[in-house]
């Protein structure tokens, strides 16, 4: 987790990195199905479900946008690879939200570019849930002000000295923890892929193009819980590492497991309820912290 | 276009090569980190997409339905 | 307050007044930028189709080229804009380029014959303009403060300190080009069909406000 400089195997730590994202994910699914008494697919069913796509027929619709059909399921697997190596490096923390939000240009491309209805709705609705970014934005400046700096070195080495930001921070943790709840599947935010829009966004890209889309939603899994643990814990060894991510996805699970999927309103009010509260936490911060 | 899976395959060859070598570079310190990223983001998802291509395609001519009907 | 977010610039090109620096942030943004244009170049939109819930029936709706023609290169213009918003190191041309954003993502979809496209896009634009109010307000208050709306000057942290009231205007100028609360009418605006063009709205104002975020910061 601390800054990387060489001996390290990059392309071998990717690979495995996307692999342990993809085991979250069925550590997810599985605590789900637990949770609302179903036996639930075996723990690696998503790293199952990404060969099996790449194993299926594969063609381009005949409505669809070809260059963007494709070109988008390469920026998504390339954007989460540089947040990974930012990760890695200690890298700004603000490169890695502006590659989170450009997540959402990932999900309005694959919604879009098929042509399909429900793609596209998929896509409109992703840009209605753009309202989960601000909690995001709120929690990075509040950082910024107790750590002088949105590196990821340099926040861990704060923490090294004054303690966990959970514990200093605890709503900016809060706020953050939203934010990734509401890219998780399966939970309250999702209305991307609602099932009365069949698979939201990635209804028309199947076969090898939704392999290439689990890859990078393994990364993105990976990338997303390392960040909250880094940011909020401080620096830990890997074993640790990976312990901590499977505990914030068996919380993860929960929240997801007990809350029913809102309606696209309800989801974008709650968003914007939690961001005017850390607006709020944010005023106060800056008046009593940083006067 | 059609795609042949000797293509794919020289595709998914040429994109893993980058990927091993620059992560060997790196390993060794003959690169900087931003270089190997870089190199990586942009070898990393063609190699993947190659890679299930080139397993998925069938031996015979023309029946890589890649794109094209 | 904060260290440099973007780094230190590797590199400055000075045209007299104009400058140009890049910062490994700036360059990351630049790059989404140009790929995404590019992107838009090189394909060629979908065919929409459109089905009745509930029913059956669909039908793809038919587009002309020349409105195409025409989005395209709304969407390169504003691709372009967007560019140069990310590399340039003046908050005045920053200012202009986020404001021929806004006019080119109502642009990009003027041109489609949906009435619920055309009523988000005017209401989209009514919005971006009242937001050019405080965004040219914000870079006046910059000048009027500092005597200089250079962010390589502002950077060294010589001049005086820029008023909290200035950068605001700055942010709330970016905000109403399309970010969240204002971006309502964008997402009815993405009923339009042309994919790649109708995705640089969203990307546009999402690397502006990126860039925004690191030009309040300086000074």
């Amino acid at each position: 987790m601390t800054s990387r400089s060489s001996g390290t195997d990059m392309i071998a730590e990717l690979v495995l990195a996307t692999f342990f994202g993809l085991l979250l994910l069925g550590i997810h699914r599985k605590i789900i199905a637990r949770i609302q008494r179903r036996p639930g697919p075996p723990i690696w069913q998503e790293i199952l479900h990404m060969l099996k796509f790449s194993f299926k027929t594969t063609w381009i619709p005949k409505t669809a946008s070809p260059v963007l059909f494709v070109g988008v399921v390469l920026i998504a697997i390339g954007i989460w690879t540089a947040a990974f190596y930012i990760l890695v490096s200690g890298g700004s923390l603000l490169v890695i939200l502006g590659i989170y939000m450009l997540h959402k240009i990932v999900e309005h491309g694959f919604g879009l570019s098929s042509g399909s209805p429900y793609g596209k709705y998929g896509g409109v609705r992703s840009v209605i849930s753009a309202a989960s970014e601000i909690p995001l934005f709120v929690t990075v400046a509040v950082i910024a002000v107790y750590t002088h700096s949105l590196d990821l070195s340099a926040i861990m080495q704060y923490q090294q000295v004054h303690g966990p930001l959970l514990i200093i921070a605890f709503p900016a943790a809060c706020a953050m923890f939203l934010v990734i709840l509401s890219k998780m599947p399966f939970g309250p935010f999702s209305i991307v892929e609602a099932k009365e829009l069949v698979s939201g966004y990635k209804t028309e890209h199947f076969g090898i193009w939704r392999a290439g889309l689990e890859i990078c939603n393994g990364l993105k899994t990976y990338v997303l819980l390392a960040v909250f643990l880094a940011v909020f814990i401080g620096p830990l060894s890997l074993p640790w590492l990976l312990v901590g991510m499977i505990l914030l996805i068996v919380i993860l699970a929960f929240a997801c497991a007990v809350t029913p999927m809102m309606s696209p309103f309800d989801s974008v009010t709650i968003q914007m309820l939690v961001t005017a509260l850390m607006l709020v936490y944010a005023a106060i911060i800056l008046m009593v912290v940083h006067p | 276009m059609m795609m042949k899976k000797k293509t794919v395959a020289r595709i998914f060859w040429a994109g893993a090569g980058v990927c091993v070598i620059a992560s060997v570079l790196f390993f060794m310190g003959m690169i900087p980190l931003p270089l190997c990223a870089a190199l990586l983001i942009v070898a990393f998802p063609v190699t993947v997409l190659s890679l299930f291509f080139c397993w998925m395609a069938g031996e015979s001519g023309g029946d890589i339905p890649f794109i094209g009907y | 307050m904060i260290n440099l977010i973007g780094g230190v610039p590797l590199y400055v090109l000075e045209f007299g007044d104009e400058l140009v620096y890049l910062t490994p942030y700036t360059i990351t943004l630049f790059l989404l930028a140009l790929t995404f244009t590019v992107l838009v170049l090189i394909s060629r939109p979908e065919k929409q189709v459109d089905i009745a819930f509930g029913g059956d029936a669909y039908r793809t709706k038919e587009i002309s080229v020349s409105e195409m023609r025409f989005r395209r290169f709304m969407a390169i213009a504003c691709g372009l804009a967007t560019m140069g918003a990310m590399v340039t190191g003046d908050i005045f041309n920053f200012t202009l380029f986020t404001a021929m954003v806004g006019i080119t993502n109502v642009g990009i979809v003027a041109a489609v014959k949906s009435p619920h496209v055309q009523d988000a896009a005017y209401q989209y634009g009514l919005v971006s303009l009242s937001a050019t109010i405080p965004l040219f307000g914000g870079a006046a208050v910059y000048a009027a403060t500092t005597g200089s709306l250079s962010m390589i000057e502002l950077m060294k942290g010589t001049l005086p300190a820029v008023p909290l009231i200035a950068k605001g205007m700055l942010m709330l100028g970016v905000i109403g080009e399309g970010m969240a609360p204002f971006y309502a009418a964008k997402a009815e605006m993405f009923r339009a069909p042309g994919a790649p063009y109708v995705i640089m709205c969203s990307l546009s104002s999402l690397l502006i406000f990126l860039r925004v975020v690191e030009v309040v910061m300086l000074g």
